[in-house]
C-alpha cells in the first residue's frame, strides 16, 4: 500500500531554511489536492545542529510520515551520511554538488549557484523547493506562483536562483514522479497552531505561557494571530507566574489557558492544586517531550501520563484529554475549555511533539466546536462554595453588591477559612460529588476513537494514534484501533466489553504507562505492548512489522 | 453558641463600628496576636477606603500565606486568599482580566519578598497597575519564627539561634529599582500617615509599593528580648526617621537601629497595559482595538 504515498525528505544545518522548505513542499502536496503529513526533526542547538523535515503525501487520507524516501535532497555532508539508508528502492538522491566523496545520485549546484547571489544560505531551501517541483512535473509558471507567496522576499532573485535551477534539473529528473492530483483543497495547520485555533473557538480570552519546546509554537500562533482573534498573550517570569496569572484572570471571569512541556509544567504543580481547591476552570496544555528534567527537547514521547493524570496534590476531580491526530486536537481544545469551565475544575490537554509540532492537511468545521457560558449567579445571597447537588457552585465575577471570596485554605460555603471537621468533610465531598457529575456527563459524550470493525484489538492514545493507523494502512492490516480520548477519569464503560480480549498496546513510554493505566482502571490485559522511547516517532512500515509479529505471538 | 444573655437594663443599641463598612464584623475578634501589627495596617487601611472615590465593589484584596495573608477574609470586599507567594502574579491576572478593578495586595513579607521576591521584581519592572502593602515584621511568624529575607543581622530567630548572619532585603530600595513608581515606608505607630500613603498609593495608577513596619510581640521580640507591645511602639517612636525623598540606597535596616520612614518615590511611568496599547496602537494603526479586558 506504500505504493501510493510519496515521501519527500530534505535536510541540513540548522539556518539553511530546511524547516520552511519542509513547510513549502508540504503546501505545494497540499495545492496538488493530497492529504500531506509533515514531521519536522530538528536539535535543541543554536546553530549548525543537524536539521530535516520529513513529507509525506497520498491521495488517501494519511496519518504519518515514511522514513523510506522517493526523493531527498541533501544539503550537507552529515545529512547526506546520514540519509542515505532512507532512500527508497527508485528514490532519487541529490546532493548538493559541492559535497565530497564518494556518493551516490545527483549533485545539484544549489550552494554554488546560491552564492551569485548576495546571502546564499537563504536561498538554498528555495532550491530543494525547485527540484522537488521539477521532480513531480511542476511547470515553471506554477513555480514562479508558489515562490511570489512562499519567499516573496528578494523576490527577483529568488525567481532568477529558482529558474537557474530548474533548467539544471529538468534534464535530469523532470517529472520523474507523476503524483495523482484532485480538486480537494485542503488547509495545512500543526498541531500547535490548530490547538490555538481550536481555544479561540471555545472562547479564549488569554493565553500565559512561559517558553518551552515543544509547547512554545502554540505561545507564537497565539501572539501572532491574537489581534485578529482577540486573544491577549502575556508571556511572565516563570511557570509559577503562569499558572497564578492564569487563575487570577479566571477569578475576573476570563477564560484562560496556559501551556507548558514537562519541567514547566512541574513548576504549575502548586497551582494546580490551588485550581482544584478554588474550583477554578483552568486548562493547561502540556506538550510531552522525552524527559525526565531537561531530556531531550525537541524530540517526542508519552513518559507524561501518569504526571497529568496524578498532577497536583491534595484530592479534587480533574480532566485530562488526548488528541488522536491533530484533526481532534482542534475539536478537543474547545470541548475541554467547555469541560472545565462546566465543572469547575483543572484539566490538561495531553499532547506530544509529534503531534504539536507536526503539520497535515486538514477539514475543520467551526461550528462544531464547543462554547459553553458558564453557569452563573442570580440575585441572593452569594456563596461561592454553594454545597449543591452536583457539586457545581454558580460562578460570579467582580464587581459585584455580593461578596466574591475565594481561598485556597479549605474553606466554608462563603469561602472563608475553616477547620471545623465537619465543614472540611463537608467540601471535599462537594468536590467529590462533581466528579460524579462530570462521569455522568463523560457517559453521554464520545470519549473513545475506533477504528476498524473487526481483526486484532490495539489500544494507543494521543498522537501514537496517528502512527498505527497508518502502519495498518502500510502494513495492509485489517485490526480494530482502540484510542480513548480521556485518560482521566478513564472512559472504563466504554472499555469493558474489551475485558476478556487479547489486546495490543502501541505506546511511546519505556514504563509501559498506559498499559499500566489500561490494567489497572479499566481491568483490561494488554497480551503485548509495543514501545518506542529514543524521542523519535513510530515509522509506519517498522510499525506495521512489529504488529504483525506482535498478531502472530498473540 | 448560647446567646449571650443580657442581665439588667436593656442596653442602648450598640454605635456602629467604625470599620464595619470595611470589615466583616460577623468575623471578629481577629486570630491575630494582640499587639501585632497587622491590625493597625488594616485599619490604615479601611480609614484609605473610606477617603478615596473608588466604589467598593471595584476593589479586590489579594493575600498570601502567613499571619497578614488572613486579611483576605476579613475584608467586606472582594477577595482571594492566595498560595504563598503567589499573590502578586494572581494579582497580576485579575487586573489583566478586569483592568476596571482596583486590585490591593496586601501580605507578608515573607510572601512577597522571600518566597514571591521573584513575582515582586517582574510585577515592578512591568509597572502592573497594583498596590502591594507588604507588611514587614522580620520574621516568618505564622510558621514558628524562621529567619526571612528581612530580618536584621544578628536578630535572632528559631533557624538563626546564635544570630542571622545573612544581609536582607532594603524593600523600598529593591521596589523602587526594579521601577516601582510609589513607593514609602511607614511603621504601625505612624497611622495617619500610613492611612496617608495608602490613600496615595489607591489614587496612584501603576505599582505601588508600601513597607510597613509591624511589630511581632509574641515571636520575634520575645525572642530577641525586645520587650512587649508598647516598648516596641516606644522603640518607633524614638528611632523612627521621617526623610520623605530619601535616597532608596539608605534604607537598610540594622538591628534596633534607625528606621528611615517616608514617602521615596512618586513618579509617572506608563503601566503595563498602557504600553501595551499604546504599542500596539502605534505599530498596528487604527485597526487595533485597545484591550480594556476580554468583556470591554
Amino acid at each position: 500500500m506504500t505504493g501510493e504515498v510519496f515521501t519527500f525528505l530534505i535536510g541540513g544545518k540548522a539556518g539553511e531554511g530546511v524547516k520552511k522548505a519542509g513547510s513549502v513542499a508540504a503546501r505545494l502536496f497540499a495545492s496538488m489536492g493530497r492529504e500531506v503529513f509533515e514531521m519536522d526533526d530538528y536539535q535543541s542547538l543554536i546553530r549548525g545542529g543537524h536539521n530535516f523535515s520529513v513529507i509525506s503525501t497520498a491521495s488517501r487520507k494519511i496519518t504519518s510520515h515514511y522514513t523510506r524516501a522517493n526523493l531527498i535532497v541533501a544539503m550537507d555532508k552529515r545529512s547526506y551520511e546520514l540519509h542515505k539508508q532512507d532512500l527508497g528502492e527508485d528514490g532519487i538522491m541529490l546532493y548538493d554538488s559541492e559535497i565530497k566523496g564518494d556518493l551516490k545520485g545527483l549533485g545539484i549546484p544549489l550552494r554554488a549557484e546560491a552564492k551569485k547571489y548576495p546571502n546564499p544560505d537563504l536561498r538554498l531551501g528555495l532550491g530543494a523547493v525547485t527540484v522537488l517541483a521539477v521532480a513531480v512535473g511542476m511547470d515553471k509558471e506554477s513555480l514562479k506562483k508558489l515562490i511570489q507567496s512562499e519567499y516573496p522576499r528578494d523576490l527577483d532573485i529568488n525567481i532568477a536562483y529558482a529558474t537557474t535551477i530548474y533548467d539544471m534539473a529538468s534534464p535530469e529528473i523532470g517529472g520523474k514522479f507523476r503524483l495523482n492530483n484532485s480538486d480537494k483543497k485542503r488547509v495545512i495547520y500543526s498541531g500547535n497552531e490548530i490547538i490555538a485555533l481550536g481555544a479561540a473557538a471555545g472562547g479564549l480570552d488569554i493565553y500565559y505561557a512561559y517558553p518551552m519546546t515543544p509547547s512554545s509554537s502554540l505561545m507564537h500562533t497565539l501572539a501572532a494571530q491574537g489581534e485578529k482573534l482577540g486573544i491577549i498573550v502575556v508571556h511572565p517570569e516563570n511557570e509559577i507566574a503562569v499558572v497564578n496569572m492564569a487563575i487570577g484572570s479566571i477569578f475576573a471571569g476570563a477564560k484562560s489557558m496556559v501551556g507548558s512541556s514537562g519541567g514547566g509544567f512541574a513548576l504549575m504543580q502548586e497551582g494546580f492544586s490551588l485550581a482544584g481547591m478554588l474550583e477554578a476552570p483552568l486548562l493547561c496544555c502540556l506538550a510531552s517531550r522525552p524527559g525526565p528534567s531537561t531530556g531531550v527537547p525537541t524530540y517526542t514521547a508519552q513518559g507524561d501520563l501518569n504526571f497529568a493524570i496524578h498532577q497536583g496534590h491534595g484530592e479534587f476531580p480533574r480532566i485530562v484529554a488526548s488528541p488522536g491526530c491533530i484533526e481532534e486536537a482542534f475539536y478537543l481544545t474547545s470541548e475541554m475549555l467547555d469541560l472545565v469551565w462546566r465543572f469547575q475544575t483543572p484539566g490538561i490537554l495531553l499532547t506530544e511533539k509529534h503531534l504539536t509540532e507536526s503539520s497535515m492537511t486538514l477539514d475543520i468545521h467551526i461550528n462544531k466546536a464547543e462554547h459553553f457560558q458558564p453557569l452563573m449567579h442570580y440575585g441572593g445571597e452569594y456563596k461561592r462554595y454553594l454545597d449543591s447537588k452536583d457539586g457545581i457552585a454558580p460562578l460570579l465575577f467582580p464587581p459585584s453588591d455580593e461578596l466574591i471570596k475565594w481561598n485556597s485554605y479549605e474553606h466554608d460555603e462563603t469561602g472563608i477559612t475553616t477547620e471545623n471537621p465537619e465543614l472540611i468533610a463537608k467540601m471535599q465531598e462537594k468536590r467529590n460529588r462533581k466528579k460524579i457529575s462530570l462521569l455522568n456527563h463523560l457517559k453521554n459524550k464520545h470519549t473513545v476513537n475506533i477504528y476498524g470493525e473487526r481483526g486484532p484489538l490495539i489500544f494507543t492514545y494521543g498522537s501514537t494514534t496517528m502512527s498505527v493507523r497508518e502502519a495498518l494502512r502500510a502494513g495492509d492490516i485489517d485490526a480494530t484501533v482502540v484510542q480513548p480520548i480521556y485518560l482521566e477519569p478513564l472512559p472504563v464503560w466504554e472499555l469493558e466489553k474489551y475485558k476478556d480480549k487479547e489486546l495490543i498496546v502501541v505506546e511511546q513510554s519505556c514504563a509501559g504507562q498506559f498499559a499500566l493505566l489500561l490494567k489497572e482502571k479499566a481491568e483490561l490485559n494488554p497480551g503485548s505492548v509495543i514501545k518506542k522511547y529514543d524521542g523519535r516517532p513510530f515509522d509506519p512500515v517498522e510499525l506495521a512489522i512489529e504488529i504483525k509479529k506482535a498478531v502472530s505471538n498473540g | 453558641m448560647s446567646e449571650t444573655q443580657v442581665i439588667g437594663k436593656t442596653p442602648q443599641k450598640a454605635e456602629e463600628h467604625p470599620m464595619a463598612k470595611i470589615l466583616r464584623m460577623d468575623r471578629i475578634p481577629h486570630i491575630w496576636c494582640s499587639t501585632c501589627g497587622i491590625g493597625t495596617a488594616l485599619t490604615s487601611f479601611a480609614t484609605a477606603l473610606e477617603k478615596v472615590n473608588i466604589p467598593l465593589d471595584h476593589i479586590c484584596v489579594v493575600s498570601g500565606i502567613g499571619c497578614s495573608g488572613r486579611i483576605a477574609g476579613y475584608v467586606k470586599l472582594d477577595s482571594f486568599h492566595s498560595t504563598h507567594g503567589r499573590a502578586l502574579p494572581f494579582a497580576t491576572g485579575l487586573k489583566l482580566g478586569n483592568p476596571k478593578l482596583k486590585v490591593v495586595v496586601i501580605s507578608g513579607d515573607g510572601d512577597i519578598a522571600g518566597i514571591g521576591g521573584n513575582h515582586l521584581i517582574h510585577s515592578a519592572r512591568r509597572n502592573m497597575d497594583l498596590v502591594v502593602l507588604c507588611i514587614n515584621n522580620f520574621v516568618y511568624a505564622m510558621t514558628g519564627g524562621q529567619t526571612a529575607a528581612t530580618t536584621p543581622l544578628t536578630a535572632i530567630t528559631s533557624t538563626s539561634p546564635y544570630g542571622n548572619y545573612e544581609r536582607p532585603f532594603n524593600l523600598p530600595h529593591l521596589a523602587a529599582s526594579c521601577g516601582a513608581v510609589y513607593v514609602a515606608r511607614w511603621t504601625c505607630l505612624h497611622v495617619r500617615r500610613l492611612a496617608k500613603s495608602i490613600e496615595e498609593a489607591i489614587n496612584k495608577k501603576g505599582f505601588s509599593f508600601i513597607e510597613i513596619i509591624a511589630p511581632c510581640s509574641t515571636i520575634y521580640a520575645r525572642r530577641n528580648r525586645l520587650g512587649d507591645g508598647l516598648d516596641l511602639m516606644k522603640f518607633y517612636h524614638d528611632n523612627a526617621i521621617i526623610k520623605h525623598g530619601a535616597d532608596t540606597r539608605e534604607l537598610d535596616i540594622g538591628y534596633q537601629d534607625k528606621i528611615i520612614v517616608g514617602k521615596f518615590v512618586d513618579i509617572e511611568r506608563p503601566t503595563f497595559l498602557d504600553s501595551l496599547n499604546a504599542w500596539n496602537k502605534k505599530v498596528l494603526g487604527e485597526k487595533f482595538r485597545e484591550y480594556g479586558g476580554p468583556n470591554d
